[in-house]
């Protein structure tokens, strides 16, 4: 079993709150409980994995459909493409709890979207860290989805394909595009040997861009 | 023939297979993101000389190039799954002309989840399975089952295989480091099941190198007497190179381990080349396979991720069960699939091992309900399932979708019962409780019941059942009624189990009938049973006295090692008190609902319904207007989700305790509500709350659950006559299944509103698409339901 890092944790706890619709307040009482004990319960039955691949951009271009994501790897050379899932585990740990304890269901789904994101985020960082070690590249941009954008969902299972991770990792798309396990992420990062622009990351990128309140309220989370 | 040909293999000392296949494409010229069965087209020439080149490393069987040869991994290419079977099986052909070498049809994974955790139905697994078997079964010595993650989806094509074709089958799964398949599958539950259902041989293939494997197939072996087979991966890939990790060298090496523990069948897979094989070759020259030994006779039943060895007393657990419940019955008849599966989580915390699941009522299709049920369970628990019922066709219906080994409950002394059950337990390869009564009844003397278990048991040899799947109930009679007849069951008891050697199951709960304090005569005969050696009593296991006789019989009897189950079960319980319910002055009902207090919000109802308030008068007077309340905070941002549904659960709570004081014909409800998740999306967390909503609010939804074909929501709209339906939808993709959706609804004829609600909607895409709301939230909803309904 493959443990989400604990230092994740704070991370994962305000983003999880953004996502439940508490702008900036702190949770009642019976909520914080729900989410100690959603951590906990989580823990248990999370198996992350994680599968990466390097590659010239121009030997991927395959991968690369839409204007939005070209924009995005401008001045890049070379792409990190990468896929990460929280395991099965999860996703039936929240089904129980939507019968058992809805009010518990919301909490956990919201806690492990915050988990999957920061523990992709993380292993990019580290990734991006062992790259830059070696001088291959000193700038990277952020992760880019399929669904963001111009960047067509379809490219889902062709990304999957190309890292090999239903065998490595497990991880599915339906043909719907859906991934399955549903707490799981695929992306592709840009290297670049020169420095690039600090990109805003935004709501694009965000796992949560098609569920949120604030964006349906025509706010962001960052205001 | 073919037969024969692999019977004789399987005779032999060891059996070599072939290796990677991918990589060698790409040695070759395949390109990244080619697909390797296009190959059998446009380089069918490397695919044959890769074949030869594994039967000249000395490969006995080759795997024709069709891993991924099915109609979803093919729905983008010109060709169809039978093209492409055929294409490949006549190149392997060629390939083996004039050698020894067999041909394999190989089968992969589907590469889509199936249910519970995805969204392909077991049925539609094995129909694509039974696309490639049928297309490659006159062209094929047999089939391999390769890579498979997921119990249930190797299930399916075993099932497949062995439907459709004579052809002998091998079986792989894939294991992690963690010892079970990334769907949780296990080792052990991996070989019970496979062996039950048929396979010829099992084994482990891909993701990990031969020193990683040992225990994974440690644990096969344990559980099989099949030939079983390694086909480990040459390490890891490096991310950069793509070259693997470990060497041919240390390939062969590793593998030397597998002839001391019996391994039969050596091959390779990712990153292994014919270097690999005909060092293996070379190796099992040196060091053929050792015997195996005999195995003790066990009995064990499984779900995909969890074994239950019967080796000292397991509670089945006897709550799945409408007999003498009210609320269960009416579960049943309103498809109420949530309420049963409560029941399933209440036993599975209170300590039971396996679950009966018993569905049948007069008046509800018992099989459709039986596979639901089933379905759904395993969605929610890993304890074993034992079905419940006495027919052949739901007893079938039910062991085809589980997944796992089952117990069927159960068969009798009479022939014709026998005779139709018994076919079928031994197709799925589930164990039977033989119940000692035949078409005379139940004898009164313990011997003649136990000549009756003889009888069952020669019986079910006589289908290829082994003793070890036998378990006798000796049959509890009521003490009140027949004294008598206790002792003769605790003796027919021991006897099976000392002198026939089988394990025993009783029924307990009968026992106490008629009698004062129940529980106090159930658990002593418990006890008194397990002495005698009862091996699974089917109990209540909510009730703690009855659960923790077993517990403390487990410690006593020298099972549970140092206690030490018994006191992690019990060691913390001082601490474990629930919370006080608040006290009963200081509190409303409706105070109750707005906090989420559903203890409070339970007791509250109770007390006004004995002081004889009318349940309509709470619903409407206190019920609802505090659930309003929690809406209007919501609507503000002064409490948010969670808190907004825990005031829901708390309703829920006051409604329980309504309807389980209400006679079974009275029904409240505001108006009925059919909900879905439409078709392509799986995203139902947003439905379930809306739900959660609406019903406590009084109205009755007919929830569909999520994937839900656009016809299905029209049929259940006219069927249930309903006024109002709400659609979900979470992915721009599936919008289109949305409108669908509507338009068939409306196409219908039939008179109803439609709400629209879902993240990527807004209210100018509903109204574009002919909804007649758009609700931006589960509060929104209810509001819309008051208007419609009232």
């Amino acid at each position: 079993m493959t443990k989400i890092p604990d230092d994740l944790k704070t991370g994962a706890y305000a983003k999880a709150l953004r996502y439940l619709g508490y702008r900036g307040s702190e949770p009642d009482e019976a909520t914080a409980e729900l989410i100690e004990t959603g951590f906990r319960d989580l823990a248990e039955v999370i198996d992350a994995a994680a599968v990466n691949s390097v590659a010239d951009k121009a030997d991927v271009s395959y991968l690369l459909i839409g204007s939005d994501v070209n924009r995005h790897l401008e001045g890049c050379t070379r792409v990190m493409i990468t896929a990460a899932t929280l395991g099965a585990g999860a996703d039936r740990l929240i089904h129980i709890a939507e019968i058992r304890n809805m009010a518990y269901a919301v909490v956990l789904d919201a806690l492990a979207s915050a988990l999957i994101e920061e523990y992709a985020d993380d292993l990019c960082e580290k990734q991006i860290k062992r790259l830059s070690a070696d001088g291959t590249m000193t700038s990277t941009t952020w992760r880019f989805s399929p669904g963001y954008g111009d960047y067509p969902i379809e490219l889902q299972p062709v990304l999957l394909k190309h890292l090999n991770a239903e065998k490595q990792i497990g991880l599915t798309a339906t043909k719907d595009y859906i991934l399955l396990p549903r707490k799981s992420i695929t992306g592709v990062i840009g290297l670049s040997t020169n420095k690039l622009p600090n990109g805003i990351r935004g709501c694009a990128a965000c796992n949560m861009r098609e569920t949120c309140q604030y964006r349906k309220d025509g706010i962001t989370c960052g205001e | 023939m073919a037969n024969n040909k692999v019977k004789e293999l399987l005779e032999r000392q060891y059996v070599i297979l072939d290796g990677g296949f991918g990589t060698e494409l790409q040695k070759r010229g395949m390109k990244p993101g080619e697909t390797s069965e296009i190959m059998n087209f446009v380089r069918p020439d490397d695919v044959e000389a890769i074949h030869r080149s594994y039967i000249e490393a000395g490969a006995n069987v080759i795997n024709a190039n069709t891993f991924g040869a099915n109609r979803l991994k093919l729905a983008k290419t010109q060709y169809s799954t039978a093209d492409v079977v055929k294409q490949a099986l006549n190149i392997a052909r060629r390939a083996a002309e004039g050698t020894d070498a067999l041909v394999a049809l190989d089968v992969g994974p589907t590469g889509q989840l199936l249910e519970p955790a995805g969204i392909l139905s077991f049925e539609e697994a094995y129909d694509i399975f039974r696309e490639i078997i049928e297309a490659g079964k006159d062209l094929a010595d047999l089939i391999m089952i390769e890579t498979m993650t997921d119990l249930y989806e190797i299930r399916a094509a075993l099932l497949a295989a062995k439907e459709n074709c004579d052809l002998p089958v091998f079986t792989f799964m894939s294991f992690e480091k963690n010892g079970r398949t990334f769907t949780g599958t296990l080792p052990s539950a991996a070989a019970l099941t496979l062996t039950g259902l048929g396979s010829d041989a099992i084994g482990v293939n891909c993701s990990l190198a031969p020193d990683e494997l040992y225990d994974i197939v440690g644990e096969l072996l344990h559980y099989t007497d099949l030939p079983v087979m390694v086909k480990a991966n040459a390490g890891l890939p490096d991310p950069a190179t793509g070259a693997y990790s470990v060497s041919a060298e240390k390939y062969v090496a590793d593998c030397v381990k597998y002839t001391e523990m019996g391994v039969k069948l050596y091959g390779g897979c990712c990153g292994t080349t014919p270097e690999y094989i005909s060092g293996l070759r070379k190796m099992l020259k040196v060091h053929a396979p050792s015997q195996r030994e005999k195995r003790a006779d066990l009995s064990s039943v499984c779900s995909s991720s969890r074994t239950v060895d019967i080796t000292c007393p397991k509670i089945i657990g006897e709550r799945i069960n409408p007999t003498g419940k009210k609320l269960f019955k009416e579960a049943l008849r309103n498809n109420d699939i949530n309420y049963i599966l409560n029941q399933a989580l209440e036993q599975v915390s209170a300590g039971a091992d396996i679950l009966d699941v018993n569905v049948g009522l007069p008046e509800i299709d018992e099989k459709e309900m039986m596979v639901r049920v089933v379905k759904a369970l395993q969605g929610i628990t890993d304890l074993p399932l034992q079905i419940d019922s006495t027919k052949p066709d739901v007893i079938e219906a039910a062991l085809r979708v589980y997944c796992g080994k089952a117990i069927v409950n159960s068969i009798n002394g009479e022939e014709a019962v026998m005779e139709r059950i018994l076919p079928i337990v031994k197709k799925y390869g589930a164990s039977v409780v033989g119940l000692t009564l035949d078409e005379n009844g139940i004898p009164p003397t313990a011997e003649q019941r136990v000549a009756i278990a003889e009888r069952i048991t020669a019986k079910a040899e006589s289908y290829g059942i082994s003793r070890s799947n036998v378990f006798i109930d000796c049959l509890t009679l009521t003490v009140s009624t027949e004294q008598k007849a206790v002792p003769e069951t605790l003796k027919a008891v021991r006897i099976v189990k000392e002198k026939l050697g089988l394990h025993t199951v009783l029924g307990v709960s009968n026992i106490s009938f008629g009698l004062p304090t129940r529980e106090l005569v159930n658990s002593t005969f418990l006890s008194m049973a397990m002495e005698c050696g009862l091996d699974l009593p089917i109990i209540n296991p909510n009730i703690a006295s009855m659960a923790g006789a077993v517990f403390a019989y487990r410690v006593l009897a020298g099972h549970d090692a140092n206690a030490t189950e018994f006191i992690g079960r019990y060691g913390q319980s001082s601490n474990d008190s629930a919370k006080p319910v608040a006290s009963k002055t200081e509190i409303t009902l409706a105070y109750a609902i707005e906090k989420g207090l559903d203890k409070d919000a339970e007791a509250l109802t109770k007390q006004k319904l004995d002081a004889g308030t009318d349940s309509m008068e709470i619903i409407n007077n206190e019920l609802i207007p505090a659930l309003d309340r929690a809406g209007d905070a919501f609507g503000k941002n002064k409490i948010f989700l969670p808190q907004l549904i825990m005031s829901a659960n708390a309703a829920q709570a006051c409604f329980g305790a309504i309807k389980a004081a209400m006679s079974g014909e009275k029904r409240i409800s505001k108006g009925k509500i059919v909900l879905a998740t439409v078709k392509g999306d799986i995203h139902d967390i947003g439905k379930n709350i809306v739900k959660t909503l609406l019903e406590n609010y009084g109205y009755t939804v007919i929830d569909l659950g999520k994937d839900v074909p656009e016809q299905k929501v029209v049929d259940a709209a006219i069927e249930h006559d309903v006024k109002l339906v709400g659609l979900s939808a979470l992915m721009t993709t599936t919008l289109g299944a949305m409108e669908k959706t509507i338009r068939l609804l409306r196409e219908s004829g039939h008179d109803c509103k439609v709400v629209v609600g879902g993240a990527v909607l807004t209210k100018e895409y509903a109204d574009a698409i002919g909804a007649d709301r758009y609700a931006k939230d589960a509060k929104d909803t209810v509001d819309f339901a008051k208007e419609i309904l009232g």
